[in-house]
C-alpha cells in the first residue's frame, strides 16, 4: 500500500547550521501521527518542506506517492501553518471561497464543502463576519476549516490547538477523530501532549533536527504495565516480608512472574504508602492484592498506571540533551 | 485563470482596505485644486496681460499642463510605489502566504496575479488623473491638443506606475514593506534628480549623471518622454523639441528616444522574470 507520506534521509541545512536531518519516516493511510520534539527541534521546517513551502537540500520524498511540491500532492493535501493569518479585510465564508477556487472546486461543490466546514469548525454563526473581528481561537479554527475546505486525504497540522482554549481543544480533538475514522490521514505537529496520546495512533520525536525515537503510541504508552497499590499500615518490615513471599514463590503466579515492587513512596500528608508493581494483567494484581491483604494491610486503591506521553518526551529530551518545552 | 483570481483578490483589498475610495476621494481635492488654479489664472492671464503671440499664449497654457502632468506623475508613482510596496513581503511577514502557498497553484501565478493586479490598479489611475488633467487644461485654457499624440502620451505615461510596480514587486520578496518602499522612493527621487541635473546644466558630465540615473530608474525619463508625446512633439520634431525645451525641468530639455522606451519595457520584463525566478526559488 502507497504510504500517504514516506520520506528518505529528508534534511534541510540552514547557513546557521540549524535545519533538519536524515528524517526517514512513513505514515500509513488513515494514521494520525503526532510529530513532537521541543522548541527550535525543526518540527516546523519539516512541515513546510512536506507543504511545499520550503524545499529540501538532500533526500527524497513523497506524499501520497507525489514528490514534495507537485501540484497532485497540494491537490490532495490541507495544510494549517503555525503562524498564519487570513485576510481580514474578507468573511469568513469569503476566505473559504477563495481557498476553494484555489483548490479548483467546483462552485457547487465550494459551497457545500464550506457550509459544511464552518459547522464542523463551529463557525457557522460567524460565516458572514469579517476576520478582523475573529479571536485568535476563531482565527485558528478558520485556519482548520481552510485547511479540511478541499476534502484533503492529508491533512498536515502545525500547532492547531495552540490559540484554543480547553472546549475549542476538545472540539478539535473531537473533530480530527472524527476525520481519522472517515479514512483522512493526519499528520499532527503539536506541543500539546494529551492530545497526541488522545488522538494520535503513531509518533515520532524530533530533537536537533533527528528524528530520536518514533513508534505506535500504545506501545509507548504502554511498555511494561505497572500497577499502583494504595496501602495503609505499611512499614520497612513489610516492604521486607513482601519481597521475601514473592521470592518464595514457586515462580509462578497468577499465570506470570511478578518481577518485582518498583517503587514505594509514602503519599504527602497522609498515612498510606503507594507502591508500584511490575505486572503482567489484572490476574496478577488480584494475586498481589490478597498477597498484601494476608498481611493484615489495608489496601485502599488498585489501578494500573499508565505512562504518560510528558514523561516520555522529557526522558529523551533529557537523554539527548535537548531543551523541554 | 489562477492569476486572476490572485489579481481579483489584491483587487477586493484595495477596495476593502479603503485604498481605492480615499485615493478617488484625495484626487478629486487635487483635481478641483488644479481646475481651480487653472481657471484662476486662464481668467488673468485673458484680461489684464493678453498674449498677443500665439506661441507666448500657446506655452503659457502648456505650462499649465506640464504642472498638472508633473504632479500626477509624482501622485501616480508614489501610489504604485506604497501600493505594491508589501504586495510580497507583508503577506510573508503575516503568514498569509504559508496558507496560499501550498494550495494547488504555481507560485509564477501567485506572483503574476499580484503584479498584474498592482499594475492594472496604478495604470487605470495613471489614466484617469492624466485625461482629468489635460482635460482641464483643453477646457479651460483652450490649449489645442492633438488626440493621437494624447493617446501617444498616455501610453508613455503608463509606463511610469509599470516600472515602479514591476520594481516594487521585485523589491518586496527581499525587503520588509517599509524598506522596501523607502527604497522605491529613494530611486524614484534619484530618478527626478538626475533629469534635473540633465536639464539644468549643460556640462558633458551632468548629462552623463543624468543618462545613468535613467537607466537605473527609468520612470523620470519616460515622464520627459511622455510631456513631449503629449504636446504632439513627435508630430512636429523640430518645433516640439523646441516647446520642451521652455519647461525647464519640469518638461524640457532632451527627450528619450524610441530605444529608450523600449529599454523601458526590457527593464519591465526583467524585473518581472527575476520575480518569478526567486519567487519560485525561494523558501517561506
Amino acid at each position: 500500500m502507497t504510504a500517504v507520506i514516506e520520506t528518505r534521509r529528508l534534511s534541510k541545512q540552514f547557513p546557521n547550521g540549524r535545519g533538519v536531518h536524515d528524517v526517514t519516516l512513513r505514515v500509513e493511510p488513515g494514521a494520525v501521527y503526532g510529530f513532537l520534539g521541543p522548541n527550535g527541534a525543526g518540527k516546523s521546517t519539516f512541515v513546510k518542506m512536506l507543504a511545499g513551502l520550503i524545499r529540501p537540500t538532500s533526500g527524497e520524498a513523497q506524499i501520497l506517492g507525489f514528490p514534495l511540491g507537485h501540484l497532485e500532492a497540494r491537490r490532495r493535501l490541507g495544510y494549517l501553518p503555525e503562524l498564519f493569518r487570513y485576510q481580514d479585510w474578507l468573511t469568513a465564508e469569503e476566505v473559504l471561497r477563495f481557498h476553494a477556487k484555489l483548490c479548483r472546486l467546483p462552485a457547487p461543490v465550494a459551497e457545500r464543502r464550506i457550509t459544511r466546514v464552518l459547522a464542523d469548525v463551529g463557525l457557522s454563526q460567524a460565516a458572514h463576519a469579517r476576520v478582523r473581528t475573529f479571536s485568535k481561537g476563531m482565527q485558528q479554527r478558520l485556519g482548520l476549516a481552510c485547511a479540511l475546505v478541499a476534502e484533503p486525504q492529508l491533512l498536515l497540522l502545525d500547532e492547531p490547538a495552540s490559540a484554543l482554549d480547553p472546549g475549542g481543544r476538545r472540539q478539535i480533538r473531537e473533530l480530527l477523530a472524527e476525520l481519522a475514522a472517515a479514512g483522512t490521514t493526519v499528520f499532527l505537529n503539536t506541543h500539546q501532549l494529551e492530545d497526541v496520546e488522545s488522538v494520535c495512533t503513531d509518533v515520532a520525536l524530533l530533537i536537533d533536527g533527528r528524528v530520536r525515537a518514533q513508534g505506535r503510541v500504545d506501545e509507548i504508552l504502554h511498555p511494561e504495565p505497572v500497577w499502583e497499590f494504595d496501602v495503609g499500615g505499611w512499614s520497612d518490615d513489610d516492604e521486607a516480608s513482601v519481597r521475601a513471599a514473592l521470592e518464595a514463590l514457586p515462580g509462578e503466579a497468577g499465570g506470570g512472574r511478578i518481577e518485582r515492587i518498583e517503587r514505594v513512596e509514602r503519599l504527602p500528608g497522609d498515612a498510606v504508602h503507594r507502591l508500584q508493581v511490575r505486572l503482567e494483567d489484572a490476574e496478577q494484581a488480584a494475586w498481589f492484592n490478597a498477597l498484601l491483604m494476608a498481611g493484615g494491610l489495608s489496601v485502599y486503591r488498585v489501578q494500573s498506571k499508565q505512562r504518560r506521553l510528558e514523561s516520555w518526551f522529557l526522558d529523551w529530551t533529557a537523554e539527548k540533551g535537548g531543551s523541554t518545552p | 485563470m489562477m492569476v486572476l483570481t490572485v489579481a481579483r483578490m489584491v483587487w477586493t483589498e484595495i477596495v476593502r482596505k479603503r485604498l481605492f475610495w480615499t485615493t478617488v476621494a484625495l484626487t478629486v481635492v487635487f483635481l478641483a485644486l488644479y481646475l481651480f488654479a487653472v481657471q484662476r489664472v486662464s481668467a488673468s492671464a485673458g484680461s489684464d496681460n493678453p498674449l498677443d503671440d500665439p506661441l507666448d499664449a500657446y506655452l503659457h497654457r502648456a505650462v499649465w499642463l506640464s504642472i498638472g502632468l508633473y504632479m500626477a506623475n509624482l501622485i501616480v508613482a508614489y501610489l504604485a510605489i506604497f501600493s505594491a510596496a508589501g504586495t510580497i513581503s507583508s503577506e510573508i511577514e503575516s503568514g498569509l502566504l504559508l496558507a496560499v502557498l501550498p494550495r494547488p497553484i504555481r507560485r509564477w501565478q501567485v506572483y503574476l496575479g499580484k503584479w498584474l493586479a498592482h499594475t492594472v490598479w496604478s495604470g487605470l489611475y495613471a489614466a484617469g488623473v492624466y485625461w482629468a488633467v489635460v482635460g482641464i487644461v483643453r477646457v479651460r485654457t483652450g490649449l489645442p491638443l492633438d488626440p493621437s499624440a494624447l493617446w501617444r502620451g498616455c501610453g508613455v505615461f503608463e509606463l511610469i506606475p509599470c516600472v515602479l510596480v514591476s520594481l516594487m514587486v521585485l523589491g518586496s520578496l527581499f525587503l520588509p514593506t517599509l524598506s522596501n518602499g523607502v527604497m522605491g522612493t529613494l530611486l524614484f527621487g534619484i530618478g527626478m534628480i538626475g533629469g534635473f541635473v540633465q536639464r539644468v546644466s549643460a556640462a558633458p558630465t551632468m548629462s552623463k549623471v543624468g543618462f545613468v540615473t535613467s537607466l537605473i530608474i527609468p520612470t523620470n525619463a519616460d515622464y520627459y518622454r511622455m510631456f513631449y508625446e503629449a504636446l504632439g512633439g513627435s508630430s512636429l520634431p523640430p518645433i516640439g523639441a523646441q516647446m520642451s525645451a521652455r519647461f525647464g525641468p519640469f518638461g524640457g530639455g532632451p527627450v528619450p528616444n524610441n530605444a529608450f522606451l523600449v529599454y523601458t519595457g526590457l527593464y519591465i520584463a526583467l524585473c518581472v522574470g527575476i520575480g518569478l525566478w526567486r519567487f519560485g526559488q525561494r523558501d517561506l
